[in-house]
């Protein structure tokens, strides 16, 4: 089990093996069922165990919450033996990471989840005649995957040094799969980017959905930019990689690859997600009321 | 009453997030089984050269008249099959 307990960062290396693993199987290995079904069992298993991690995290600090802070009454029943609590005061340190990578569970990221169901949702109402099983139980399990990949990142995007490192992986994964994918990439996008090309992809199922999440991203900038904050910069970076996320799912041709640039992409853009928020505030004065 | 508000809503979501691994894990198993797919054996169906969900590829009006055009080729095949004599 990866636990605070244990490492600053638990499972960190795992998720960047596990991205680094899912991006070239599905650009260089012609991805088959069961290889989309190992990826799946090893995403799902490392999203439980993460979310084990938070959920101590959660549960350490609940009663600390209440309380407001370690007593004598709370502490009288448990074995208080120097190298009990040798073990505690180096986990307290690695708690309070784990309290700001709780941050991944606020409503916005729900909200993106719920978004991205929606989407789903539709996608099935429109080929709900022509989808066989196993098509479905692939898409699903890839939807899922993405989800995973993007909800595992927030949780690691709190620390300075994490996110650099997840930045630069992702980045490198991303460049690579555009690299990739075509050689007349740009020629996609340019051709895109003109308007009677994008009217013409309107009736795609896509669009609507992710049109709405663009908007949502630019409500988000413009909230940044009218409170002036500082790290708006990273909402700003984000919305420009989702535009890009989005123009290469709509123009591109249906390949495997195409989920190798969207598990890389939307893992990038997790980091700048998270990292366009001040949680920190926020957390303080959440513990200190009542 | 906040606080404990807070407590509860992470708990559930985590729970919930952990709800959503487990079912990733168990459509992990449903594919490696090959059990999703009915009359495919699991390596012939896993082509993903069409309909991954997350790009192009439904038009709603082309998807229809495809449709009806399977049903008019089936019903021109049945009428072929019936005896004229």
């Amino acid at each position: 089990m990866i636990s605070y307990y244990k490492s600053k960062h638990p499972g960190l290396f795992l998720y960047l093996s596990l991205i680094t693993l899912s991006v070239l199987t599905f650009l260089f290995l012609e991805s088959n069922t069961q290889q989309i079904g190992i990826l799946s069992i090893l995403w799902g298993g490392f999203v439980f165990m993460r979310t084990l991690s938070l959920y101590e995290v959660s549960e350490r600090f609940a009663p600390f919450a209440k309380t407001g802070g370690a007593s004598k009454n709370t502490n009288k029943k448990s074995s208080a033996l120097p190298h009990d609590l040798m073990h505690r005061m180096s986990g307290q340190n690695h708690m309070s990471r784990g309290l700001f990578a709780m941050n991944a569970t606020h409503e916005r990221t729900s909200l993106w989840f719920v978004l991205g169901l929606a989407y789903v949702a539709y996608h099935l109402y429109l080929s709900k005649y022509a989808m066989p099983m196993d098509i479905l139980v692939q898409n699903l399990s890839i939807f899922f995957m993405i989800g995973a990949a993007f909800w595992a990142g927030q949780t690691y995007a709190y620390s300075n040094k994490a996110s650099k490192l997840l930045i630069v992986v992702c980045s490198l994964l991303f460049g690579l799969a555009l690299f990739t994918i075509s050689g007349t990439a740009t020629h996609h996008i340019y051709n895109a980017l003109t308007l009677s090309n994008l009217v013409s992809y309107s009736n795609d199922a896509s669009t609507p959905l992710l049109a709405a999440l663009i908007l949502y991203s630019a409500v988000i900038l413009l909230y940044s930019c009218t409170y002036g904050l500082s790290y708006s910069i990273n909402a700003c970076i984000g919305l420009i990689l989702i535009s890009l996320l989005v123009i290469c799912g709509v123009t591109f041709e249906q390949t495997s690859q195409n989920i190798a640039l969207w598990i890389s992409g939307w893992s990038l853009f997790s980091v700048f997600w998270i990292r366009s928020y001040s949680h920190t505030r926020k957390v303080y004065a959440l513990y200190q009321c009542e | 009453m906040r606080i404990r508000d807070s407590i509860s809503a992470r708990r559930n979501t985590l729970l919930s997030i952990a709800l959503f691994s487990c079912i990733q894990i168990t459509l992990g198993f449903f594919l490696i089984t090959g059990q999703g797919s009915d009359d495919v054996q699991p390596i012939q169906s896993a082509q993903l050269t069409h309909k991954t969900f997350a790009f192009k590829n439904i038009n709603n009006t082309d998807f229809l008249s495809e449709n009806l055009k399977n049903d008019l080729k089936l019903a021109s095949m049945n009428t072929r099959i019936t005896p004229t004599d």
